[in-house]
């Protein structure tokens, strides 16, 4: 909650320091390069002290108070009583994977949004997530599962209406636009099986059901953090090595191929890892609204000019996610709120602004 | 008159669109305007044709001269003519729902020149949803003939806003603005309607079943509420054909043409609001027919809104009525909602235009 | 640098204000569940007990002296056997302003009045809200939780899981199995005994419900075109069932091949619900007033004639679709007046 509003809209290009009349037009030019990459890399360092700080808090802090020394210790191996319990099984398990549902989000968001050109363009928005909820939703009001078992489903329908999106939008090629337009079109048809699924059966159930499609860290353990953790490590490198060509093709399709990156391929595969990385996440945590499509507009907007920021998105994604759990289970007295609540009423309005900022200066 | 048009596009030669358009009597599209009417008189029929079967097919099956009697000689009490006067509202309901729906879409699309604008897609259903909830949840508001006016009030400043936001810009609100800007507002008041119900489980009760669009057991109290509006919507969606056909050059060559571009967007919006407000208020949110029907209409008459209008009215219709039918039979002896089936319908179709478009166009 | 000096200045606000979120956080979480005042006074020679259940075998090594539910209706077994829990969940569906199903407020006043602390379970159950209150055992004999839930919650104190299938326990078995658990068999026993008793004197004070017909209905304010029905395979169907009225043969056959819990039918087939009773949801006093007023959902045997049981608040609902031995005395003593109203209804 407190990131959001401490997003003020920054220049989008970074002034030079220097009188441009002192230095030939290279040199400015390379000034201003120069700072952008030492202010990426200062936001870069800030975000992750503020990922480190987040999770020594959560670790720290709730019901149970657990002094830092005392998670240290526990983490070290020490057996402390009770502490040990809720640090180690409990807190660090839920940290953790809030962590990695923050980075996967993040990073899966910004890839999207570079790839479609379009900042709107997350998977939450064109129907990914809709998927699994649609799956996860179906299985748990219409053959009464368990939600905490709803992983394998949300995964699955994640992938499923991916791949329908992908194969719908193929024309002989991909488009962004129409990418995004077909993924509209079908999360419209999820979301009528979603509501449909949650008229089926108890108000109960249907409120479970309701908690699951909101997000939810509370079923994180140490039994289901490998099947996020593995993948996003897989994943990571992949990624990585799969940035340069998206340097490109922020370009436009034209030019990237001018200087050698073939789109199709390099789009295809970034998209197979951005879908990946959403899917896993919402396996693990249920479709945290809007942690996906924050997190690239705010590392942009911290780091202008620094290229596609994966990086800096997946901080972001991850302080986010952290931030919004701890706030979630915390500031609300007796009650505890899931996680996406909390990503959800903040990053509404966010998302309204950014909206208006994007159209405004022309991204549309 | 832009039959000769190639392309198919929603695209009118100013010689078309001249005020005199129609009355100019050129005699090559005489018999071009007799076949539009003659099918929109077949239009006419099949409406009543869905209609009668809509009164005649239900869970309980009444033969055909019972069912008869049950409108010319009503028995009250007695259970086989109840049950057929009892398909009277939903099918009014849903003739008016459909004819709201398709002249709304038609309007929207022709409005922002947009192929797939649409109430759900724009965001105008979440807009109403996220009222119907406030009602709920903050007054304590459960009955139906409420639920009504925080619809209408709701999808009024969705649509307002979607189309306020998506104007921002180059190029003002295009196709893919509009429609991300839909999804957004959906995805931000979706949040906040979870979070309000999340906690409160009773007013979630109820919501869950008016979030899936239906058209059944409304009460004839509901289609009163919200008849005027419809109507005046409907009329203003009717006389705006040649406004769309102005607008459909673009705002220079329209006002070029003697159109007050402003004046005429701010009416055919007014309609548009009216329309799908009235029909979301008094039905739920029904997806994709305002997308649907209207592109069926252009495979029928071409680009000539003044034509489009008229067909996309009748043929929503249709197809809000066919999917009420289609749900009571396939989900006997309960049924299935109008909004489930719609967008079953008509989420295909979406796909296809977007699938068929090239990108410049988008 | 000079561009960053915005950002720098953003994370140190964001930085303060965590901090200051943390230490408002410390402040406000101290207060709960420091209540340890209760003791299970079971029987101790009986000890250590062990329990099977469908997650595995728990065994309990002395009597508990403090105990932890998690789930909707497993505080009251305990509570029913003179046990107050140390904590329980807050009841969102049902119960009051402060928490609490009816029934289990009555017992816990008749039992001095000693409150658990509450917890919420919105976002599932909070591992170390339970921790913090150090139970010796956690209850939860109703309730569908999965395995990873099972092994958390057996780490804060052994965990007792439901005895075959997920929210399949009748009111008897989680007496029993909570009496062995807290080393009050004997209690737990007379206590059956005790409940049976009273629903038995009950139904015999009123002759006149003894093998009516019935059917289960929630009608919708929003769409009066449906009838939602539940099967004899539904706990509230089967509670009804125990006081002595038989499910209505139009119900049994459109139940069979419907392996779910409800189903639905159209308002049009509404006569075809032969039942002498009809236990109706309803949204309140009014809508049963439209529903009989309605053509078709008036034209059901028993709404013309008034046999009909009105439920119109959520904590009849759970009275019976969540039965405990606190709930189902409780309903009785509520449902059997209604039911007794309604039969003298049926023509």
């Amino acid at each position: 909650m407190v990131i959001p509003e401490s997003v003020s809209p920054e220049p989008e290009t970074a002034p030079p320091t220097v009188p441009a009349g002192t230095l030939s037009p290279v040199e400015t030019v390379r000034a201003a390069r120069r700072e952008r990459t030492t202010r990426s890399r200062l936001v870069t360092a800030v975000l992750a002290a503020l990922v480190v700080g987040l999770v020594v808090l959560t670790l720290c802090v709730g019901a149970f108070m657990v002094s830092f020394v005392d998670v240290l210790r526990v983490i070290g191996g020490a057996d402390i009583d009770g502490a040990t319990f809720v640090v180690w099984d409990l807190r660090l398990p839920r940290t953790l994977t809030a962590l990695c549902v923050g980075v996967a989000f993040g990073v899966s968001g910004a890839i999207f949004q570079t790839l479609v050109r379009n900042p709107l363009a997350s998977p939450d928005i064109i129907g990914i997530t809709a998927g699994a909820s649609a799956a996860a939703v179906v299985a748990i009001m219409l053959f009464g599962l368990n939600p905490a078992l709803a992983a394998p489903f949300a995964f699955g329908g994640a992938l499923a209406s991916a791949t329908i999106i992908y194969l719908l939008a193929w024309r002989g090629s991909v488009s962004g636009y129409r990418l995004v337009l077909v993924g509209i079109g079908v999360a419209a048809v999820l979301n009528a099986v979603v509501s449909y699924a949650l008229t089926r059966g108890d108000v109960i159930d249907a409120n479970e059901a309701l908690v699951w499609i909101t997000g939810s860290l509370n079923s994180s353990s140490w039994g289901r953090l490998p099947g996020l953790f593995w993948p996003l490590v897989a994943l990571v490198p992949v990624v990585a090595f799969l940035s340069r060509p998206l340097r490109g093709l922020q370009l436009g399709d034209d030019l990237a191929a001018g200087i050698g990156v073939r789109p199709e391929r390099s789009k295809l595969a970034l998209i197979v890892a951005a879908v990946a990385l959403a899917a896993i996440a919402t396996a693990a945590a249920g479709p945290v609204a809007f942690v996906a499509f924050l997190s690239g507009p705010i590392a942009r907007r911290l780091a202008p000019g620094s290229g596609l920021a994966l990086v800096q998105s997946g901080l972001v994604g991850a302080c986010v996610v952290l931030a919004a759990d701890f706030a979630g289970a915390q500031l609300f007295g007796e009650v505890r709120l899931p996680v996406g609540i909390i990503t959800g009423v903040i990053g509404a309005p966010f998302l309204l602004w950014l909206l208006a900022q994007s159209n405004r200066i022309g991204k549309g | 008159m832009t039959s000769t048009l190639p392309t198919g596009q929603p695209v009118a030669t100013p010689r078309g669109t001249r005020p005199a358009g129609p009355r100019d009597g050129r005699a090559t599209h005489a018999p071009r305007r007799g076949v539009l009417v003659l099918g929109l008189v077949a239009c006419l029929s099949v409406v009543v044709l869905v209609a009668l079967v809509s009164v005649a097919v239900g869970a309980r099956q009444v033969p055909l001269a019972e069912a008869w009697a049950a409108l010319t000689a009503y028995v009250p009490g007695d259970i086989a003519h109840e049950a057929v006067r009892s398909r009277i509202p939903r099918t009014l309901l849903g003739l008016l729902v459909g004819a709201a729906l398709g002249l709304a879409g038609a309007l929207m699309q022709g409005l922002t020149r947009n192929p797939i604008a649409d109430p759900g897609i724009l965001g105008v259903n979440a807009g109403a949803s996220m009222f119907v909830v406030l009602g709920i949840v903050v007054l304590g508001v459960t009955s139906p003939a409420a639920h009504v006016w925080f619809a209408f009030a709701g999808a009024a400043i969705a649509a307002v806003a979607v189309y306020w936001v998506a104007s921002f810009g180059r190029g003002g609100p295009t196709p893919v603005k509009l429609a991300l800007a839909g999804a957004c507002i959906t995805a931000a008041l979706t949040s906040v309607i979870t979070a309000l119900l999340i906690m409160n489980t009773r007013a979630w009760d109820t919501f869950r079943f008016w979030q899936v669009g239906s058209v059944a057991g409304r009460s004839l109290d509901i289609i009163g509420t919200v008849l005027p509006y419809l109507v005046v919507g409907m009329v203003v969606a009717l006389v705006s054909g040649r406004v769309l056909n102005a607008l459909s050059l673009g705002d220079d060559l329209a006002r070029g043409l003697g159109q007050h571009v402003g004046l005429a967007r701010g009416l055919a919006a007014v309609g548009v609001v009216l329309l799908c407000g009235g029909a979301t208020a008094a039905a739920g949110p029904v997806a994709f027919v305002g997308l649907t029907v209207p592109h069926v209409a252009r495979a029928i008459t071409g680009p000539d809104y003044r034509w489009i209008l008229p067909y996309s009215g009748l043929l929503g219709a249709v197809l809000v009525v066919v999917a009420d039918v289609l749900g009571r039979i396939v989900a006997h002896p309960g049924q299935l909602q109008v909004g489930i089936v719609t967008a079953f319908i008509g989420a295909p179709v979406f796909i296809a235009l977007v699938r068929r478009r090239k990108l410049a166009e988008l | 640098m000079t561009t960053s000096k915005t950002t720098t200045r953003a994370v140190a606000t964001i930085a303060g204000s965590l901090l200051a979120l943390g230490a408002l956080a410390a402040c406000s979480t101290d207060t709960t569940g420091s209540s340890d005042a209760t003791s299970a006074a079971g029987d101790t020679s009986a000890f250590p007990v062990t329990i099977e259940h469908a997650l595995g075998e728990t065994v309990i090594e002395e009597a508990p002296t403090s105990v932890a539910t998690v789930s909707w209706a497993n505080q009251d077994a305990a509570i029913a056997l003179g046990v107050v829990p140390v904590t329980m969940p807050f009841s969102t569906y049902g119960g009051d302003e402060n928490g609490y199903l009816p029934w289990t407020l009555e017992a816990l006043e008749t039992l001095g009045d000693e409150r658990p602390a509450l917890y919420s379970d919105v976002d599932g159950v909070p591992y170390d809200e339970l921790e913090l209150a150090g139970p010796d055992i956690i209850l939860g004999t109703y309730s569908g939780m999965t395995e990873d839930e099972y092994s958390q919650l057996s780490k804060i104190a052994p965990t007792i899981a439901y005895p075959e299938a997920a929210w399949g326990t009748d009111w008897i078995q989680q007496l029993d199995v909570t009496g062995r658990a807290l080393g009050l068999e004997d209690e737990a026993a007379a206590l059956k005994t005790e409940i049976e008793d009273g629903i038995a004197t009950a139904v015999e004070s009123a002759p006149e419900i003894e093998g009516k017909t019935f059917a289960y209905l929630s009608f919708s304010s929003t769409d009066p075109s449906v009838v939602t029905y539940y099967t004899p395979a539904d706990s509230r169907v089967e509670f009804v069932e125990s006081l002595g009225l038989e499910s209505a043969p139009s119900i049994v056959e459109l139940a069979e091949g419907n392996d779910y819990f409800y189903g639905e039918i159209s308002a049009e087939l509404a006569d075809t619900i032969d039942a002498d009773i009809v236990f109706a949801y309803v949204d309140n006093a009014e809508h049963l007033a439209a529903v009989q007023a309605d053509p078709l959902l008036g034209a059901i045997p028993a709404i013309a004639s008034g046999a009909v049981v009105m439920l119109d608040d959520p904590t009849f609902i759970l009275s019976t679709s969540a039965p405990s031995p606190l709930s189902i005395p409780w309903a009785v003593d509520q449902y059997v007046p209604l039911i007794q109203e309604a039969a003298n209804n049926v023509e």
